[in-house]
């Protein structure tokens, strides 16, 4: 034998065992510290990749910008799951750090109870959370600020907002490195803006987004969009003029933002002309010649209206009793019905639009037209006549066919735009003043680089009334959102104000994958059963009106019944037993094909390859042995 | 290389001469598919992704792979082969890789054979196949770590119940090392950089970090360098443990 076992080969081999240990020990955490950023990133949509639009946010930084990360140790140790996102949020950081070309400086702090970081972080604005009762209270937030004392904080990070993180952070550097409020003009043909006589208030989304930009008036018949907008908002526009057209058309060439509110029926109009006793007519907007150029389709001809959003209203029925129907123009949109993936969407849940127009995006258009809100599939283009004067609400139900597809009620649209105006400038009316008017020779054809819109095709979204119910709250009037208009408003103004990349960026992060064939399982289903179970929703809920009516007329313990009346009391029972049978029938239906699917899958899951497996076994083991009978019989 | 090569394909075939290896993956690929669906309501989730089926595979490994790795070694031992074995012209070294490799690659053909829940969630929805790939991977390394150590346990003794019972229970602290339990024992009196180390060591924190669809170098090395110190330590104990 070669290898002589001694007692000092026993002890080199423990020494080397030993080390080998530590060097493992060593190793690991050598590369935990060191090796931040050798990743593979093998999903779909390269979820933990920073994307490019952070990168090329991050390469424009042009000045220091420091971020200090207050992180407690306690919240880790105390909390596991907070653990690993505090680590997953501080190596993104390093992150950008890195990839910011030394121009943006990370430091980490944890701040300890009564510590000067701890004072800091408040002096900061970051929010200390008290771990458990009478617990030390700790921090998790992050603070920047650039070289001119501007700074921007997340107070404590959020697991919920966790796949906005990278948006966020990047958002914040942008605006940390572009610092000046932004000048949002508003070009209004509804009085939605202060009134300089003060007669009336501005709606109150006006009054938030005045909240983090400057909002200025813009006239109805400007020549020239001014150089220092940001972004243009241009609310139910109508009888608009050429050259005011033709100096919007180039302001978004230019590369101008606009969000632009048009709408076939305003109700907010018709209230207006109603009152001042106007004719109901033309209470629609267009911006028909920019649209067209554009490539947006849509008509001011055409509401549209959903029968699953549709809110429940009553309205005057025949004989003086009132009616309790579904207003199909009047829709509540859910979170079904928005974009999950923008971010100016995908956080809302719920939007209220009434009479809103449909827009598309024209065949052949060379532009990307992202939906942000939909309507439902039960859904049809309704003429606006039928809502503007004396709406029927019922008619309108029961005429309701179903297009079997959605509309869009708002989009997002991006790509090089044609100008509508090829020939340039129009001519001025009445050789009018050309003071405003731009020269000839600065005429875009085509958008400069990539424009950016938001169109939404209601105005009367904006309206207060349309997501705030204001309510007496001790004496005072409290207004209280009940849906998220104003918040999309300010989701698209904020998000048009970004740059380019940050526009781009989409929310990343846990992308939703559902069963797709489940999903239309379910749906043929619900198309097959449904308006069965309907019907005998229907007649469940008569029969018990009934049997309420007569159990009412039975009166105080002593009346008897009569025997015609115990007859008919004992039918409806057995008649509320028969459809209770039927509707646990068709909803059983309803998930029959389903429910076998699931059992198929498991059967086949987890026996089918097992099952084959022994089958293998056994004819091997067979063919072994008949194999050693021959070998036997021969041998 | 070569001889390598022969160990390997003698360990294989030993494995299906047996009908230990048929029940085992029986066994492996039910119980697996049983917990994807009634622990992990792979169905019911309505998620197109191997969430509930990869979540499972380190328990499983944790019972299974000692039950692998229990014979490499101790049986060999145990039955005097392990004399037979090293005067053959193979280095030390070699038998033990061949070893590993041939128990290494039963249990991922047992991995492999649960391609049926890849081709059903493919059948139901739209998965991110990448992410599919990244758990299978993780899943196949990390099975192979449960075996590198279990098989240095099964080179310790000669009895391979001792092997199991030992290799499942190194397994367990690799895997729990990450969770709080583990960690709290450590703070109390350890300075920060070990319960660091210890935390990092943790065969679910990387395991899970990979299944959500991204190799990261720092994994694969914590993988890697697991599996070839746990083979080095092998070879030394196969070294001075035979002829005892």
């Amino acid at each position: 034998m070669e290898r002589i076992k001694s007692l000092g080969q026993s002890k080199i081999a423990t020494i080397a065992g030993v080390m080998a240990v530590i060097l493992f020990v060593c190793i690991n955490v050598l590369s935990e510290a060191t090796l931040r950023s050798a990743r593979l990133d093998l999903t779909e949509n390269k979820l933990f990749t920073l994307s490019q639009g952070t990168r090329d946010v991050l390469a424009a930084i042009d000045e220091p910008i420091t971020l200090r990360l207050y992180a407690s140790r306690s919240l880790a140790e105390g909390a596991p799951a907070y653990g690993d996102f505090i680590g997953r949020v501080r190596e993104l950081l390093q992150q950008y750090a890195d990839l910011s070309n030394g121009m943006v400086r990370l430091q980490v702090y944890n701040p300890e109870p009564y510590s000067v970081q701890e004072d800091e972080a408040v002096a900061y604005g970051l929010q200390g959370v008290q771990l458990d009762q009478g617990g030390e209270t700790v921090y998790f937030g992050l603070a920047a600020t650039n070289n001119t004392d501007d700074q921007q904080v997340i107070p404590f990070f959020d697991t919920q907002r966790e796949r906005y993180l990278e948006y966020d952070l990047t958002r914040m550097l942008f605006d940390l490195a572009h610092p000046k409020k932004k000048v949002v003009g508003l070009m209004t043909f509804l009085p939605i803006d202060t009134d300089p006589l003060k007669e009336y208030k501005p709606w109150a989304v006006v009054e938030q987004l005045e909240q983090f930009v400057t909002v200025r008036a813009v006239g109805r018949s400007v020549k020239h969009i001014p150089d220092d907008i940001d972004l243009l908002m241009i609310v139910h526009p109508s009888g608009i003029e050429e050259p005011t057209l033709y100096a919007i058309d180039q302001f978004v060439l230019r590369g101008g933002r606009a969000m632009i509110f048009v709408d076939p029926h305003s109700e907010a109009e018709a209230e207006m002309n109603a009152a001042m006793r106007r004719p109901p007519a033309g209470t629609g907007s267009d911006l028909g010649k920019l649209f067209a150029a554009w490539g947006i389709e849509y008509s001011p001809e055409t509401i549209v209206g959903d029968r699953e959003a549709a809110t429940r209203v009553q309205v005057p029925g025949s004989g003086g009793r009132s009616v309790v129907t579904d207003y199909v123009s009047w829709i509540g949109l859910g979170k079904q019905h928005f974009n999950a993936e923008d971010v100016t969407t995908s956080e809302l849940a719920r939007i209220f639009m009434t009479a809103a127009g449909s827009i598309s995006k024209k065949e052949g258009a060379d532009i990307e037209f992202t939906p942000l809100i939909e309507t439902g599939e039960h859904a049809m283009r309704i003429d606006v006549s039928k809502v503007r004067m004396q709406p029927d609400p019922v008619q309108l139900l029961k005429d309701f066919k179903s297009a079997a597809h959605p509309f869009t009620l708002a989009a997002r649209i991006q790509g090089r735009l044609k100008t509508a105006f090829p020939e340039g400038a129009p001519e001025e009316k009445d050789g009018g003043e050309a003071q405003d008017a731009t020269p000839k020779a600065d005429h875009l054809a085509q958008s400069v680089g990539q424009a950016n819109l938001i169109v939404v095709a209601d105005t009367d979204m904006l309206a207060d009334r349309a997501w705030l119910q204001f309510q007496n709250f001790f004496g005072r009037q409290v207004a209280v959102p009940t849906a998220n208009n104003a918040a999309f408003v300010i989701n698209a103004v904020d998000n048009l104000l970004g740059s380019n990349a940050l526009i781009n960026l989409r929310s990343r992060g846990l992308s939703v994958r559902p069963f797709h064939r489940i999903e239309t399982l379910k749906r043929e289903a619900e198309l097959r059963y449904s308006r069965t179970e309907q019907e005998l929703l229907e007649k469940l809920r008569v029969t018990n009106e009934e049997m309420g009516k007569l159990n009412v007329q039975e009166g105080g313990g002593d009346a008897v019944l009569t025997d015609s009346q115990r007859e008919t009391l004992a039918k409806f029972r057995a008649d509320l037993i028969d459809i209770r049978q039927q509707l646990r029938e068709v909803q059983h239906n309803l998930r029959k094909d389903i429910e076998a699917l699931d059992t198929w899958l498991k059967i086949i899951n987890i026996w089918a390859v097992p099952a084959i497996v022994c089958l293998i076994a056994v004819a091997m083991a067979w063919t072994k042995r008949r194999r050693h009978r021959l070998r036997s019989v021969d041998g | 290389m070569s001889n390598v090569l022969t160990i390997f394909r003698r360990e294989f075939d030993a494995y299906f001469s047996t009908p230990l290896a048929y029940v085992f993956i029986v066994i492996f690929l039910a119980l697996s598919g049983a917990f994807t669906f009634y622990m992990g309501y792979f169905f019911e989730r309505g998620q197109a992704d191997l969430q509930a089926f990869f979540a499972f595979h380190p328990w499983l490994y944790l019972i299974f792979v000692p039950a692998v790795s229990m014979r490499l070694w101790a049986e060999e031992r145990k039955g005097g082969t392990i004399e037979l074995l090293m005067t053959l012209p193979v280095s030390t070294p070699q038998a033990v890789i061949g070893k590993f490799l041939a128990a290494w690659a039963f249990v991922g053909i047992a991995l492999a054979l649960t391609f049926p829940i890849w081709i059903t969630v493919n059948y139901l929805g739209d998965p991110d196949n990448g992410v599919v790939v990244a758990g299978y991977l993780a899943s196949l390394v990390m099975a192979g770590s449960f075996l590198a150590i279990g098989a240095c346990v099964s080179a310790v003794t000669k009895n391979q119940v001792i092997a199991f019972i030992l290799a499942a229970l190194i397994g367990f602290l690799f895997l729990t090392s990450g969770l709080e339990i583990v960690i709290a024992f450590f703070r109390g009196w350890a300075p920060e950089v070990v319960v660091d180390a210890v935390s990092g060591m943790s065969f679910l924190t990387h395991f899970t970090s990979i299944t959500a669809g991204v190799i990261d170098l720092r994994d694969v090395i914590f993988f890697g360098s697991l599996m070839a110190v746990c083979l080095f330590i092998n070879v030394l104990l196969v070294d001075t443990r035979k002829g005892a």
